[in-house]
Order: structure tokens, then sequence, then C-alpha cells
């Protein structure tokens, strides 16, 4: 388990980083946290001509906070840092909770944010928890930046609306408003491994106490998270109950097209998402507006 | 009186290991060293047509590529201990003219450096003729099957037969009352060790001596087939073992990498290393326990069981390994348990497929055995309608009926009621009964799993295992040595592999020395020093096999200190105690002298010995158990089910066990953590899965699913004490107790959870997939 020989750069700017693959888009791959990219390189599964080392690239690990209101989150960013940075934890607390089932703690102190991002894996938690959350991704290349959003981003399985030559720089996402709730659960084998399902809901009940908005985003269950555009028609001005959360789970269901593994059946992971997706509407409705205990 | 013996005491190497101070395979280095890679078979059965090298060795710092080709004309195949009467299954150090399984090794490449051997390797072009496989034992007894050893004239796929039978079991079965009939599966799993294989060969030329450092739990075996395979005088190699990250039986066996590594090394004029990668490992590293049995109980009304019967079918992979089919025969004739069943019968055959040879694993063929009967005692206990604890007790073979013979062996000693009550008995102190009503009201599933298991330790008396085709002995030597200066050399043949028999052995031979523990140093793992050990370290043989040989070699040295002391003190021998290096008059603690007086006298000054004593202070002495020793307990498991996502989790695991006498209680209690850990697996997690051709589902711990910490549940552990009447000291062993009842106390317990549904669970593992797919296959049933 030895990678084959490459060519290392490690740039100090993302400008920098974008001339370097300007040489060869197609034969590059940029190292970030190198939590599957290192495994991949081993097992030769990947051959690449150049690996484009970013963790000199200096600008890539702010969490700060736009003039419009967006939290942004540098690609570089350390995974283990969206646990504990106090304005990820106020602002974005999903992805905070969202973060604590990334595999485990020192692989979140090595993966960091855009990489998991830009890797795409249909099992893993960031790309739902930022579909839920209705981010968009900031990607820049030889023309300059462009923003895409989530729902548009993750185009499949280890595959995103990242062109070659283009690197993700940052994450932006809109705080939900103030009184929403949110949650995030998954089902895994085991502690820290990829999840067999997983749902992240961020939900608003209103005053009256019907739903003023709902979004929710599913993993494991296709190629890429699973966004029910359908979901704030269904439930906007619905009371949050159970049998409401029930039917949405029940069209989830019908909705998606999981496949099989050695861990888990397609039909498991169908009637799993159910379950996750009525759990996380209930938690995230109950967390609304000091709703319910929580 | 006993003052080592008993006592809790930290693992001197903790520290060592801690730090990540330990010196294992992959931190050794050799001046000149070089790097071997192994090119292994992609396919589960192929014909090698040809292999074409020569790209890789034009590559710059490539050293060779040995294929089967080049292996020596009289290169021996790689042998097998356990000859239970079987058909050959030969395998060499690289695959000769076909390969039969996927990862089975086909050339190895020696290079400068890994990176270069893993480019190389890159570059050896094999032209494969694909041949028709298979992937299971149930398709390969069929009568189509392709035949996994067609080239050698087998009609079958079937290695062997083992038939056993007692008592009347036909007679039994038509006389019963009721019988049961179950069919179950255990799926593949190995012993998966934080640290890979390993092995460093290097030749001395000028005296055509080898050297070997290997990740081995049977350092003279592992010295003794190599000279065999090697044709080589055994002196000429010496076997070294450095830090084991954890052998589970895996490392009890003698693998082809040992042999190629130790060619290549002769052929390349270098020392060479290889250290398995973890996605070979799960290839190249022998997998265990995959069975299915059938099994059938016959018992009356009262709940007397009278026979049992199995048929059992051990998918051994592609060769019978170092261990033969063992696992498989121990259980087969584990198949009654604790209980007192006059009739029993079982047959078992060992079936080869085109996958990865089956071997050796923490419990060897008892968690199977213990799996099917306690699964089916629970079953027999629903059709009687009858409490599952009371059915036990009422078969348990009574304390006073012990020892008694069963199947195949003679139980030894203990009190299995005693053992199962106080379980029960926590289990209420708990509240568990209580609280699973409780919460079964407010809609969740918890349920309790209840196992008694008994292990075959202390292996064994030397002449039973060769009547039975073990090619090995079954006792250990000691060499104790009390140095010049006082402080004590202990020699064994066991291997410390993290289980801590360094220091359990240190306990017994500083009470039977009367030194302190810490002034003992154990070597270990290097054939040019420790004596010789029958069988190596595995079957739960450290503490009480090693321990017992320990203590005599310590009482024979000490006999010689009380004599030269004696002569020192002008007192008699007999007089004398030795504590903590001090010898001195009982009841005169003044008039005393050291241990270091002695080794000096024993030495140095020749004038203070007695006259006609020989100089010199060390003794060698072995021990061959007159029979297995039998520790036993019980597991009661308590768990949550989410039926809602198959997720099982647990609330509570009750462990209360008897293994004879304790040397060191953390020790003790670490191995039965660690074991129950693996049998949780078992239950729950590990699976190494095959296509029906014998194409691996599995490369790594992606697939290979291991428990974490987070799974596990805190044991509640009691010990109980019936001292072994076989072994000096009462040692039982413990190593492999924890893996044997597990499985069936954790699945009952979640078939218990599930009673509302009804289910009825026969396979492992018992996945959240798996569980919504039994719940979902039927109705609620009314409480």
């Amino acid at each position: 388990m030895k990678p084959p020989r490459f060519e290392y750069a490690a740039p100090g700017s993302v400008d920098e980083a974008i001339e370097i693959l300007r040489d060869a888009p197609e034969e590059s791959t940029l190292l970030a946290g190198g939590q599957s990219l290192v495994p991949l390189l081993n097992m030769r599964m990947a051959q690449p001509r150049v690996v484009i080392d970013l963790n000199r690239v200096s600008g890539l690990d702010a969490v700060e906070r736009t003039p419009d209101g967006r939290i942004r989150l540098g690609a570089m960013v350390r995974q283990r840092r969206l646990e504990t940075d106090p304005v990820v934890r106020d602002e974005l607390p999903l992805i905070a909770e969202a973060a604590r089932h990334i595999a485990h703690v020192p692989i979140r102190t090595r993966g960091t944010v855009g990489g998991s991002l830009a890797h795409a894996d249909p099992a893993a938690e960031l790309p739902a928890t930022v579909a839920a959350l209705g981010g968009r991704l900031l990607v820049r290349g030889p023309n300059g930046d462009r923003a895409v959003p989530a729902t548009e981003f993750f185009v499949g399985a280890l595959t995103t609306a990242i062109e070659p030559g283009e690197l993700l720089t940052a994450i932006e996402i809109e705080p939900p408003r103030e009184g929403a709730g949110w949650a995030f659960g998954e089902v895994a084998r085991t502690h820290g491994a990829f999840a067999l399902a997983g749902a992240a809901a961020v939900l608003q009940v209103g005053d009256a106490g019907q739903i003023a908005s709902a979004r929710l985003a599913l993993l494991g269950v296709g190629s890429a998270p699973y966004v029910p555009e359908w979901l704030e028609e269904m439930a906007v001005g619905e009371a949050p109950d159970e049998p409401l959360f029930r039917r949405i789970g029940a069209r989830v269901v019908d909705e998606i097209a999981p496949l099989d593994d050695i861990h888990a059946s397609a039909d498991y992971r169908r009637r799993v998402a159910a379950v996750l997706t009525a759990r996380a509407l209930r938690d995230a409705a109950n967390r609304s507006n000091g709703r319910g205990s929580g | 009186m006993p003052a080592w013996v008993g006592r809790r005491m930290p693992r001197r190497e903790d520290a060592e290991l801690l730090t990540g101070r330990g010196r294992f395979i992959g931190d050794l280095g050799r001046s000149g060293m070089v790097h071997a890679v192994f090119l292994r078979s992609p396919y589960p059965h192929a014909r090698i047509v040809s292999i074409d090298a020569s790209r890789a060795l034009a590559m710059p710092g490539v050293r060779a590529v040995l294929t089967g080709a080049d292996l020596p004309e009289d290169l021996g195949a790689q042998p097998n201990t356990h000859l239970f009467g079987e058909r050959e299954t030969p395998y060499f150090a690289l695959a000769r003219e076909r390969a039969r399984y996927a990862g089975e090794p086909v050339a190895v490449i020696v290079a400068d450096s890994q990176y270069l051997a893993e480019d190389a390797r890159d570059e050896v072009i094999v032209d494969w003729e694909p041949l028709p496989s298979v992937g299971d034992a149930d398709r390969a007894l069929a009568d189509d099957a392709p035949l996994v050893y067609g080239d050698r004239d087998w009609p079958d796929n079937v290695a062997a037969t083992f038939e056993q039978e007692m008592g009347d079991v036909d007679s039994a079965f038509d006389e019963a009352d009721v019988v049961v009939t179950e069919r179950y599966r255990i799926q593949r799993q190995f012993g998966c060790s934080l640290e890979t294989r390993g092995v460093l060969a290097e030749w001395d030329e000028n005296v055509d001596e080898l050297t070997l450092w290997t990740s081995s739990q049977i350092v003279h075996i592992a010295r003794d087939l190599l000279a065999a395979v090697l044709g080589l005088p055994e002196h000429r190699i010496r076997v070294l073992v450095p830090r084991i990250g954890g052998g589970f039986g895996a490392k009890f066996h003698f693998y082809p990498e040992e042999t190629a590594v130790a060619l290549a090394a002769r052929a390349t004029g270098r020392p060479v290393r290889w250290v398995e990668d973890r996605m070979e490992s799960f290839l190249a590293t022998v997998h265990a326990r995959e069975q299915r049995v059938e099994i059938s109980m016959a018992a009356r009304e009262d709940g007397t069981i009278t026979a049992v019967k199995g048929d059992l079918v051990g998918d051994m992979g592609a060769a019978l390994h170092t261990v033969g089919y063992g696992p498989l025969w121990l259980t087969a004739v584990m198949i009654t348990n604790v209980y007192e069943i006059p009739n029993a019968r079982v047959r078992a055959r060992a079936v080869v497929t085109n996958k990865t040879p089956l071997g050796s694993f923490r419990g060897w063929g008892q968690p199977q055995a213990n799996f099917v009967v306690e699964r089916t005692v629970d079953r027999l206990a629903r059709e009687l309608g009858m409490d599952r604890a009371d059915l036990r007790r009422r078969n348990f073979i009574p304390p006073e009926r012990l020892p008694r013979k069963s199947l195949h062996h003679t139980l030894d000693s203990g009190d299995y009621p005693r053992c199962l009550d106080r379980a029960l008995e926590l289990l209420d102190e708990r509240g568990w009964r209580e609280r699973q009503h409780e919460l079964r009201d407010e809609g969740r599933h918890v349920g309790i799993g209840i196992s008694f298991y008994t292990e075959n330790s202390a292996l064994g008396p030397s002449r039973m295992l060769n009547q039975g085709g073990v090619q090995q002995g079954g006792y250990d030597i000691a060499r104790v040595r009390v140095e010049p200066g006082g402080e004590v050399t202990l020699y064994t043949g066991l291997c410390e592999m993290g289980q801590g028999v360094t220091n359990a052995l240190s306990q017994v031979c500083a009470d039977n020395l009367g030194v302190h523990p810490e002034k003992i140093k154990v070597v270990t793992g290097d054939t040019s020093q420790v004596p010789y050990t029958g069988y190596g370290t595995g079957a739960s043989r450290g503490a009480a096999v090693g321990g017992a040989a320990v203590m005599r070699a310590s009482r024979k040295v000490r006999e010689k200190v009380m004599r030269i002391a004696g002569h020192m003190l002008e007192a008699n021998p007999d007089d004398l105690e030795a504590e903590d290096g001090m010898i001195f008059v009982r009841g005169t603690p003044t008039a005393a002298v050291t241990m270091g007086d002695v080794g000096r006298a024993a030495y140095l000054r020749a004038i203070e010995l007695p006259e006609g004593e020989d100089p010199g202070l060390e003794a060698i002495e072995a021990f061959d158990p007159p029979q297995f020793a039998w520790p036993y307990g019980a597991n009661i498991a308590v768990v949550e089910v989410d039926v809602d996502t198959g997720e099982v989790s647990f609330l509570d695991y009750i462990y209360v066990h008897d293994c004879g006498t304790i040397v060191n209680p953390m020790i003790v209690e670490g191995q039965i953590m660690g074991a129950v850990a693996q049998g949780i697996g078992a239950a729950l997690f590990e699976s190494l899965p095959y296509d029906e051709e014998g194409q691996p589902l599995f490369g790594t711990f992606m697939e290979y699913v291991l428990p974490t910490a987070a799974e596990l549940p805190r044991l509640v552990m009691e010990h109980q004490h019936t001292p072994s009447p076989n072994i000096p000291g009462g040692m039982k062993g413990v190593g492999e107790a924890g893996t044997i009842g597990s499985p069936a106390a954790v699945v009952a317990a979640i078939e218990d959870a599930l009673a509302p549904y009804g289910v009825r669970i026969n396979e492992t593992p018992v996945t959240p997939s798996a569980i919504l797919a039994m719940v979902g296959e039927r109705e609620v049933t009314p409480a």
C-alpha cells in the first residue's frame, strides 16, 4: 500500500494552485486533509501525475461572517473545528451536530470541509447537511469565481460541478432564521463508520403553530444527497405532527433509489430513510421556537 | 503462602507499548535490508499459463522476482501438523501452476524500497487461464460443483469426514417426547490484529544459516516447519519473535510468506523484510469460523435432554492450513457442551472451496459449538414451555459427577449451577427482568439472552494429541536461572503477544522461588535461547501449562537455593523460607542471606557451597498436563433493539466465570473483555463474504466491520474459583473463554427483544438490515 510515483506541488496561494492546475487539469489531484485521497493513492486506485497540496495555501481556513449575513467556511477548515468553533455552534448548530458523526476525532482533525464536499461521497455527512441548509459552494478557476448552489453541486457519486482546472475555495451558508429548529440523524454499522443512511432537517414552526418553512436532505440513499423539493409545498401550513412526518417519510421512500451493498439492502435503506426523515423533522420541530423539550 | 499469584499487577510492558516504543517486525531493520511484496492471484481459481517478470526485473532497484517456477525442486509443501485423516491439499510458498483462491501468493518481488517493489509488481505480467470455481460450501457439495482439487483426481470437494458417537442416539430420538431441529449458519471472521503479520529473513552464507524474525505465536514450530520445508537441520535456523501486536490464533499458523521471504533472502543475498499490508491481510491471513450446522436435540417432557446429533459442514477454503480441520473437529466434539447428555452423534465434513484457507481464531471451533447448542437449548425451552435457565440447570453435569467424560473430552471440575445462579442473581440485583417488562410496556424492545460455556484449555496431554493425529506435543518447558547478583531470568517458549503471559509467569515464579516479580526478567521468542514448547502459544495454555512448568522449574531452583543458604546459615534447609529475595530461618528473620549471596556462591565463590554441590543455579523442567483444564462461565446480555432502524445497543452484560486459580485478575479481566468484544463482533459485525465463485466482497475495514469501544458494553464481571485438579497451582486457561459464549447470549437477547415478532435468528452476524428484514416479514403479535 504505497502510492506510485507522482509530482508534488505545494502552492502558497489559491491563484498559484490554479496556475499549477492549468498545466495538467486532468492529471492533477488536490490534496486537502488527505483522508480519502491518501488511501486511494496507497491503494493505487488514484494515480495522478501531480498532487497539489493545499495545506500551505493561505486564506482557506477562515470561519467568518460575510457582510450580507452568511457564514463562510474556508475549504481548508478542519472538520473538527465545526464542532468547536463558537460561530459555527451558534449560527449553524446543524453543521456542528453533523460533524460529530464524521468518522473519528483524529480523522476530523485532518479532514477538511472542502475535501469532504469536493470528494462527494454519497454517504458523507457534510454534503447532505450543506444541502439541507441551502448553502452554496464557491469555486475558483482560470476564469474567476462562481457560486454553485449545493443542490446543483453534487452531480453524482464522487462527482461534483467542479470543472477541471477549478478548485473549491469556500462554502457560504445563510443561518436559518431565528427560532428555526434543526436535527441530524444517521444509522451506521459502528460509531464513526460511513452511514447506511442519514437525514438532516431544518424546520420552523410559525407563531400559529403551523410549519412555516422546512428543508430536508438525506445521505446514503442515492448517488448524491437527496433534497425533496416538494417538501415546502407538502409541509408549510401544516401542523408539525407525527402523521405528517410519516407521510413525508413515505413520500421520500417513493422518490429515492438506494442500492444494495454488503452492509444493508436497498429495502433497508428505504425503510430507514423514512424513519430518519420522520425523526429528523420531529426533532427539528421540537427544537423550533423552544417547542417541546427537544 | 502465595503472595504474588492472585494479585492485581499492571503489566510491565504497558508503558513501552502505550508510548509507542514497542519494537515490532515493522520497526526492525538490518544493514542492507531490502523489501518484499507479494503478487497475489486475482482469481479464485486459475491456471498460471506463464509469468513474465522481465520488465519488472529491468526496473532500477529491483533485486529479484521469484515465482512458483523459481522454487527449489525439492521444496516441501507448507505442512499441516494436525493430521486427522484427510486428503492432502498441498500448497507451496508460491503457487505452482495454479492458484486456488483469490489472494494466494504467486510471486514475490524484492526491491530496495517497498515503493519500488510495488511499482515492479505492477509490471509483472501473468497470463491467467481462469478455471471454474466455487465460493460456498453448500455449492461445493452439489453434484455438479466445480472441483477445487480436480487436478488431483478428487471425486468431490470433501477433504475429510469425521464421525463420532456415544450411546444409542437413534433409540433416544425414537423415545423422545420432544425433538427440535435447527439449522445455523456461522460466518467467516478472522483474528484481525492491530499489527498485521511480518517476516524478516537473513541468511549467513558463510555457514548457511538462516535467521528469521516473524510475528508468530509458535516460535519453535515455525522453526521446525521451515526446516522441514527447506530441508535444513533445525539448528541452522534461528527464529526470533519481537513484540507482537495481537495474535488471536491467526499467528499460530506457519505461512507461505515465511518460506518465500526466507527464499528471497537467499536469492538476493540480502536481509529481506515483508510486512503484510492491511488490504492483503484480509486475504492472506487465515480466516476462521465458517460453518453451517444442523443440530437436533431430543428431550423428555420434564426437560431432560436425552440426545443430540449434529451434522456440520466446515467451509475450509482452498487448503487445510497448519491446523488442518482442527477447529471443525473441536466444534463437533463439543456438541454436548456442559450437559449430561448420554447419547450424541456428530458428523463433520471439511469441504474445500476457492477461498482463503480457514484456520485458528481465538476459541477455535468452540464459539460455533456453543452457539448451535445454546441456541438450540433456548429453542427446546420454548418448545417445552420451560424457563431457559431452569432447562440448563436441569441438564448441567452436577458438580459431584465431575470429572465426567462427554463425547470426547473429560470435563474436570467446577460447579456450573452455582455459576449460572450467581449470574442470574446479578441480573435480578440489577433489576433487569422487572425492567424488561416495564420497558416493554413502554413499547421498547428489550431482551435478555443467556448462555453457558466451557472452554477446552491447557492443551494438552501430548500422548492424547499424538493419538489424535497432532504432530506436536502438548507440554511446555521452562528454564529458571538465578544470576550471580540474585536476579532471575526466566526462559519460556511461549510468546508474548499482548496477552501478558510474561507477567503471569513472573508472578508464578516469584511465589515459587521467593523473589519479587520485578527481579524476574522473562526471555521469549528466540529459539536459540528459550526451551522448546510443545504446542506454541495458543489453546489457552500459557498460565496453566506454562505456569505449571515455571512452577516446577522455580521449585527445583529453590531447593538448591535452600541447600546453599542452609549451608551459609548453618541451618537445616527445611527450616528456611524465601521471600522477596531474602532467605531466612523461619521465625528468625535476622538470620538471613540474600538471593545475591546465594547466586555469588553458586557462580563465583564455590568455596561457600556445600560439599558436593555443583556450581550454577538454574533448572529446566517440563510439564505435560494429564488432562485438559475446563474453565466455564455464564454470559447474560441485555440489549435493546430499535425496531425502526434495526440497531442493537447493550443495556448490560453480566459475565460470571470460573477459571480456577487466577494469577493476575487484571490480565484475566482484560482477556475476557477483549474476547467478549470479538464474540460481539461475531454476533453483530464481522463478516468476510464471498460471491458464488469465490470472489471476495471485502477488502478493507470499510467492509470488515470491527466493533469499537462505543459499541461495547461495560462488563459486570465476577470470578469464582475451582482450582483445576489437573494443573499444579490449579490454573485453568482463560484466553479464549470470552469468545465462546458471547455470540449465543447476544443473539438470544436480540431474539428475546424481538419476541413480539416471533423471530428466530439462526445466522450471524445479525445486522440492522437483517433485523428489519425479519421484523418486517411478520406482524406484531399482541403481547
